[in-house]
């Protein structure tokens, strides 16, 4: 729990510092301290922390910054909530310079939680296991990478029945389709990995590329009901609809969807009909379209201004009928697709106060989301929690009353936060993107 | 960069309008010693193209980093301009030169190369502090590079007088690049995130258990469907 005491402590570059001697005297009640909201830090003034709030948390730096990644579904399994873990993700760059862009995959093995093992026997015989014990700790990661022409824009992976692929935006406006398995190997096998940078790494292309659309793009999503079935969705406001032939590869309608009147952020497949899907753009609109309609009128629901403004992202719950939006304006709107027609949705949060970009429902918990936004926090909400008046519940910290009871957790520590992802194997696990590089951590709130 | 550097000793004339675009890509005999000055006045300031040209240079042009207000800056990457041009995209990488290529593998490379230097020519004004003269020289050949009126054999013109041979330099930086990419798969890292810093990550945090048991949402029966049709 984040509290603000006074003290009398100086602090020169006015960071909040760690309490850990001195004066023990405090000044009034302890609050909750949230960045962009209340006073901020006074003089002496510091962040006193309590209990340990991390199950695992790990940072990775791999280079240029990733603008955009997914986690690799693999086989090992469900459900794994045993440490240590390992997890695939597929990331895209975004260098500088054209030439030096990649497609990564990244494999993060032994990845520890926070609690120390429990340690036995002599302080000599301990002090030896100490070190024993923090080699054996390590964190690995192995990285496969192909070259990419073109700054990463999105990333999304599916599997077409045993082949993974990824579908990948350029900023040079076209839509790609790479093979993964090799990669997947690769990663495996220190062995191959050396004979892939050697023999492989530079002739790896695409499998297929569509350059039909008029200029770059964000939004891509490959449905999750029709094997190889692919959207994509450009700043030019159109959305094109791939369709996998019988060769293994795709025929794209150059016919775009058309309703949007500016950029498309994203767009998203429903969980439960095959020929629906979600789009939410710049023009502050977000719309619901059915592609058994001709492009021209396959828009079927439009809400007009979501937000007060561009709406970035949208997430569509595996669950229950909800739709999760994020705006420029740094609101969360949770949507009841039973009554979308009404435009209005039926939570709003403003915790942000930046531009929100990247929102997720959990894959298993109801009503569980997570929110990263430009302000440099990540979120963590539950919509089923409601404070209950007969069972005369009191909120353990006093600061935290004045917070949606919705809201489990506030996470800061990186700095242009892009996009997150729930790890769909692992509960509770959280991966973000971020201009230092991924963040992997796991709270004790979901 | 020197390209900058040698922008400004040009002599100042205008050349008149050029004849549209041509498509061939044939490769011009060299460098050009009598190249006109590369920083064009638009003749055609009512025309759409122009006005587009204007407005994706004029952001480079600002001092400082302030991001362009027109583009969203979903980006990491401050003040980088994206050079996709509807008309010319590239889907591979660059050709080995012995290979005939085809049409719209020519194509490809023209758009490459161009996209190339327009990418080297914002980066020097974003690193290299040029004098206002030489950033208007520049920003006068991002809009003649990347306009669709510019016919080409004055784009190659201009290419070649402010880099020289650049396939050269674009096959140098590829194989920089792919230097690059074999030493990184050795120097990633993923590590722990020590207590101290845990301590500062945390905001805001609710334990699970006390609140989840109250659950309240409307658990619909069925799967909720649209049923458009």
């Amino acid at each position: 729990m984040a509290a603000r005491k006074g003290r009398r402590r100086t602090c020169e570059t006015g960071e909040p510092m760690e309490a850990e001697s001195g004066d023990t005297s405090s000044e009034g009640p302890a609050q909750v301290y949230l960045p962009g909201r209340g006073p901020p830090l006074r003089e002496g003034e510091e962040l006193v922390m309590d209990e340990e709030a991390y199950v695992l948390y790990h940072r990775a730096q791999t280079g240029a910054p990733c603008l955009s990644f997914d986690i690799v579904r693999d086989h090992l399994g469900d459900n794994r909530t045993e440490l240590p873990l390992t997890l695939y993700l597929c990331a895209g760059t975004q260098a500088e310079s054209a030439q030096s862009n990649r497609l990564m995959m990244l494999r993060m093995h032994n990845l520890h939680g926070t609690k120390p093992p429990p340690s036995e026997g002599s302080d000599e015989e301990e002090e030896e296991e100490d070190e024993e014990d923090e080699e054996e700790r390590k964190p690995q990661l192995e990285l496969a990478m192909v070259p990419h022409y073109g700054g990463i824009n999105r990333v999304r992976v599916s599997w077409l029945g045993e082949e993974p692929v990824a579908g990948v935006w350029s900023e040079k406006g076209q839509v790609e389709v790479f093979a993964l398995r090799r990669l997947l190997q690769v990663v495996e096998e220190p062995q191959a990995l050396a004979a892939f940078l050697r023999d492989e790494q530079a002739q790896m292309k695409p499998i297929f590329s569509f350059a039909g659309h008029m200029g770059e793009g964000f939004a891509l999503d490959w449905s999750p009901r029709v094997t190889g079935r692919l959207l994509t969705g450009d700043c030019q406001k159109n959305i094109h609809l791939w369709t996998p032939t019988d060769g293994g590869s795709w025929h794209v309608d150059q016919r775009p969807f058309v309703g949007h009147t500016r950029s498309v952020e994203d767009l998203q497949w429903s969980p439960t009909e095959n020929t629906v899907f979600a789009s939410c753009s710049a023009d502050a609109s977000i719309r619901i379209w059915d592609i058994r309609a001709a492009p021209s009128k396959a828009c079927m629901l439009t809400t007009a201004t979501a937000h007060d403004g561009d709406v970035n992202v949208i997430s569509w719950s595996r669950r229950e009928p909800f739709l999760l939006s994020g705006g420029d304006d740094g609101a969360l709107k949770i949507w009841d697709l039973r009554q979308f027609k009404s435009g209005s949705p039926v939570a709003t949060f403003k915790q942000h106060v930046a531009p929100v970009t990247s929102v997720e429902w959990h894959p298993q918990d109801s009503g569980v989301f997570a929110a990263s936004g430009a302000d440099h926090q990540i979120t963590q909400w539950d919509l089923a929690v409601e404070r209950d008046p007969e069972a005369g519940d009191v909120e353990a910290d006093p600061g935290l009353a004045d917070l949606p009871q919705q809201l489990l957790f506030v996470h800061q520590g990186e700095t242009e936060l892009k996009e997150l992802h729930w790890h769909p194997q692992c509960p509770g696990l959280l991966v973000s993107t971020a201009l230092s590089g991924f963040t992997i951590f796991r709270t004790i709130s979901v | 960069m020197a390209a900058l550097g040698h922008l400004a000793g040009e002599a100042a004339a205008a050349p008149g309008p050029g004849t549209p675009c041509a498509s061939r890509g044939a490769r011009l005999p060299g460098p050009v010693s009598s190249a006109r000055n590369p920083s064009t006045v638009c003749l055609c300031p009512e025309q759409p193209t122009c006005s587009n040209a204007d407005s994706r240079a004029h952001p480079l042009g600002d001092e400082g980093g302030t991001a362009s207000k027109k583009q969203k800056n979903k980006k990491k990457t401050r003040n980088r301009a994206s050079v996709a041009n509807g008309g010319e995209k590239a889907s591979e990488k660059l050709a080995p030169e012995e290979v005939p290529l085809s049409a719209e593998a020519q194509a490809q490379q023209l758009a490459q190369e161009l996209a190339w230097c327009v990418e080297q020519l914002e980066l020097g004004l974003k690193r290299q502090k040029p004098t206002p003269k030489q950033k208007e020289q520049a920003i006068g050949a991002i809009r003649t590079l990347r306009s669709k009126r510019t016919p080409l054999p004055r784009k190659r013109q201009l290419m070649h007088s402010l880099f020289g041979d650049y396939r050269a330099q674009m096959e140098a930086e590829w194989r920089e690049a792919l230097r690059a990419l074999r030493a990184a798969a050795y120097s990633a890292q993923v590590q722990p995130v020590d207590g101290a810093t845990r301590k500062k990550s945390q905001r805001v945090c609710r334990p699970r258990s006390i609140w989840r048991a109250k659950a309240t949402l409307d658990m619909p029966d069925e799967e909720f469907r649209f049923n458009f049709f």
